[in-house]
């Protein structure tokens, strides 16, 4: 039991150091102008702009729901005209980042992991290499570049539609004033709060795309190891949206705690 | 006569499995040698060794006098413009047309327009009685017209050397004879090839010279003019097989 813990740890450090090569690899050769625009560009519209539908009802039916709670919940304190505020936080610094992830690591990575398994498993990743090019310039690269361009985009829409949402529910359920709602939101978020959720997007966006390249890469089992790749890499990057998200929030607060002395 | 490509002593394993223990070989310019054996016997591994896709635990691989066992992948890219590899499926592109697959290494490693690029590939597609499938996708062609277009990919760059993955393996009777008609067409020009294959027609109408591999190392080599004698042994194999 100790041993396959062991090596389960063994093999999380292994494709994490794996991961930190992909990157290190995409970006420099990004800065060799490798990578072929239109690469990039089709897969900006596979990732982000087909991503649209899913963040777009998970990030309203968040907003609804969580206003709901709050305002309700909040009502008995006398607390309702809080609730932008707490919105406007928790949905700029939290929601809209993670959640956007986790929907981007159910649809982008299985998607990425899926693709790159079946083009492993059919020696297609092996062509490439034997035509002279290289699968991390070819497969890795665009992907990368176009998840760290669109989860933050993404991650803006998410933000703005809940609140829009929220303000929704707040006004018809809530009995609060939209211009009220608009005017706590502008008064209580401030440009750090913002940036701390806006810089996580990217940090996530590493955290779907790598990990879905790495375990399509190491397929070995034919199609039920396509199969097992896609499932690894939704769960490892879901994982490592939490792990990150919770040292990032940390080190938000390090820096506001430095600041105040 | 030249040799192109020497393989010396060359060990693999994968995991306590051991393929080859010591294989050695020369493979001289011009000539295609066929290399035949069981399943399992490593015929594929050293294939794809000797354009970079495996690595060799010991032993030495020598293209044109250069080490290229040791070389990085970066180091080999611009070596995979000369020796060419066709895979035993044809691993094309599936999102790509033909033509797309067959522009592929050109766009990496020359400066044509698309138009001669087109035209090249167009010339290349006939040649190997592929008409009018330029537009198709993978998925629209038969297992052995994929095999044909990965030929055909594979010799886009006028490589020196090509290596061919059963070319023949799963197909009907038409079909090999079409394949087998490719490579003696590309013989009688100036490739020099290896054959990895189980179909001893195509072994003994293509091959110049045929080595056996059986017990994890090369056990005999005959050349055809050879094996019209009876009584060599890699004959007796190869009538036990036919058989």
């Amino acid at each position: 039991m100790k041993i396959v813990f062991q090596l389960k740890v063994y093999y999380f450090f292994k494709m994490l150091g794996e991961c930190t090569e992909l990157s290190v690899e995409s970006i420099v050769k990004t800065f060799q102008g490798k990578i072929k625009l239109h690469a990039i560009t089709d897969q900006i519209i596979d990732i982000g702009i087909r991503s649209l539908p899913l963040i777009s009802i998970t990030a309203i039916s968040t907003g609804f729901v969580m206003t709901l709670q709050f305002g309700l919940g909040l009502e008995k304190y006398g607390g309702k005209p809080y609730v932008p505020a707490v919105m406007a936080l928790s949905v700029f610094m939290e929601i809209a980042p993670v959640f956007t992830a986790l929907m981007c690591a159910a649809r982008v990575g299985a998607g990425i992991a899926s693709v790159v398994g079946s083009m492993k498993v059919t020696q297609q990743l092996d062509a490439i290499r034997v035509l002279g090019n290289s699968p991390v310039e070819e497969i890795v690269a665009p992907r990368l570049i176009a998840c760290l361009i669109s989860f933050p985009i993404l991650t803006l829409i998410t933000s703005f539609l809940a609140l829009i949402s929220s303000c929704v529910v707040s006004t018809t359920e809530l009995g609060l004033d939209p211009f009220f709602f608009y005017q706590k939101i502008i008064s209580t978020v401030t440009l750090h709060e913002f940036y701390s959720g806006f810089f996580k997007s990217y940090i996530f966006a590493l955290c779907v795309c790598l990990p879905a390249c790495y375990y399509g890469f190491h397929v070995r089992e034919g199609t039920k190891g396509v199969g097992l790749a896609t499932t690894k890499s939704v769960v490892t990057g879901s994982i490592l949206i939490f792990i990150s998200d919770f040292f990032m929030t940390k080190m938000y607060w390090i820096i506001e705690a430095w600041k105040q002395f | 006569m030249e040799t192109v490509l020497k393989v010396s002593n060359f060990h693999k394993s994968f995991g306590t499995k051991e393929i080859h223990k010591g294989t050695s070989f020369e493979l001289f310019r011009g000539e295609c040698l066929g290399l035949l054996g069981g399943s399992g016997t490593g015929k594929s591994v050293i294939l794809r060794a000797l354009v970079g896709l495996e690595r060799p635990d010991d032993g030495e691989i020598y293209y044109k006098n250069r080490k290229v066992h040791t070389l990085s992948e970066s180091e080999w890219r611009p070596l995979r413009k000369e020796i060419a590899y066709v895979f035993q499926n044809g691993a094309l592109f599936d999102s790509l047309s033909v033509l797309e697959n067959l522009s592929y290494p050109l766009l990496r490693h020359t400066k044509l327009t698309q138009e001669e690029i087109t035209k090249k590939a167009i010339r290349i597609l006939n040649q190997l009685d592929l008409f009018d499938t330029e537009h198709l996708y993978p998925n629209e062609l038969s297992g052995g017209m994929q095999k044909r277009v990965g030929l055909a990919r594979s010799l886009m760059l006028k490589p020196e050397v090509v290596l061919f993955d059963e070319p023949t393996a799963g197909l009907d009777p038409k079909n090999t004879i079409l394949i087998q008609e490719a490579i003696c067409k590309l013989s009688k020009t100036d490739y020099t090839s290896i054959l990895v294959t189980h179909d001893m027609s195509t072994a003994l109408r293509v091959c110049d010279r045929i080595m056996l591999l059986e017990d994890n190392k090369i056990k005999l080599t005959a050349t055809i003019e050879e094996l019209k004698d009876k009584s060599h042994p890699l004959y007796e194999f190869i009538k036990g097989v036919q058989n």
